[in-house]
């Protein structure tokens, strides 16, 4: 079975649901800042010229998913109005 | 220290604003990633820095002088010797070969044919296509075309690369190779690149990453403010 469930989703959903659109979206933006920055370290460590390509393999793994991850959620904070809107009519 | 600014850069095609005040800054050896979405204005933003646009408002300077207000041949010169351009596709000419097409820009410069076929072998091989030379473009990969167009990009040793979506045409290994020759190659002469990207895992190469939404900036720094859409707050 793929994986497509997340800590991260989980989170922005109780957000959605127990709070308000800004915590939901406070929560977003903090997790954006935490997503790129690590994407950064990875990135660093897969253009040191000492990497081996087993540090590089496992910084692509890494990679691949954060940045699924950061696609998702600037989708999400296009999106999150509405979604709260739907989950409170 | 800053070599390259927009003040307030303003630009619309027709009646579409593209660019609604932009102000930003490009120190000497930085890389700069440009990201927002489609139809931010990160191409028009490119395009007004390297001098083929002119705004409609605004400054665009280089090493403190106005640019902006240059002729179309002044500007011309200036992206010949002090700037170089990257397209997303390498937009090599078909009918030359690849040293032939790295050369050019040496040959347009003054430079002579010797000099400048052997500077271009030289940049073909630091991106791994030195076997190519005599190929023309239609005989090479994507790949392969776009080293020899990053080649060419830099073979004047630019102060200033600007590079539009220079990996968007490759798949993700390819793209990633000659991202990573074009990052170590400019760091190792102090070129400054400015960098149009979507995509987050490129922009995680620069050194610093400029948001753009709607023409203008909306955040500089490590991504603690992101642009929000349809104004929905």
């Amino acid at each position: 079975m793929p994986y497509v469930a997340s800590t991260l989703f989980a989170k922005v959903v109780v957000a959605l649901l127990v709070a308000d659109v800004d915590r939901a979206r406070s929560y977003l933006i903090a997790q954006r800042a935490a997503h790129t920055a690590r994407l950064r370290e990875l990135t660093a460590v897969k253009a040191d010229p000492a990497a081996t390509l087993s540090d590089v393999v496992a910084a692509d793994f890494a990679i691949a998913h954060l940045d699924a991850d950061l696609r998702w959620l600037h989708a999400t904070l296009g999106r999150v109005a509405d979604w709260h809107r739907e989950v409170h009519p | 220290m800053t070599q390259l600014q927009a003040r307030g850069v303003v630009r619309a095609y027709g009646p579409t604003p593209a660019l609604r005040g932009v102000t930003l800054d490009v120190a000497e050896g930085e890389i700069v990633a440009v990201t927002g979405p489609s139809g931010c204005g990160k191409s028009t933003l490119l395009h007004c820095l390297a001098g083929i646009l002119r705004p409609d408002a605004g400054e665009v300077t280089w090493q403190g002088q106005r640019i902006d207000t240059w002729s179309e041949a002044a500007r011309s010169r200036l992206r010949r010797t002090e700037f170089g351009v990257l397209f997303q596709f390498g937009q090599l000419v078909a009918e030359l070969t690849a040293a032939e097409n790295v050369a050019l820009p040496l040959l347009l410069a003054g430079t002579g044919r010797r000099e400048a076929r052997t500077a271009a072998l030289t940049w073909l091989d630091r991106f791994g296509v030195g076997e190519l030379a005599d190929l023309r473009p239609g005989e090479m990969s994507g790949g392969q075309q776009q080293r020899c167009a990053t080649a060419r990009a830099l073979v004047t040793e630019p102060r200033v690369l600007f590079a539009d979506e220079p990996t968007g045409s490759l798949d993700t290994l390819t793209g990633e190779q000659v991202l990573t020759h074009l990052v170590r190659l400019a760091r190792e002469q102090r070129t400054a690149v400015v960098l149009i990207t979507h995509e987050p895992r490129i922009a995680a190469y620069a050194d610093r990453e400029i948001v753009l939404r709607d023409g203008l900036v909306d955040h500089t720094g490590l991504g603690l403010d992101v642009p929000l859409a349809g104004g929905t707050r």
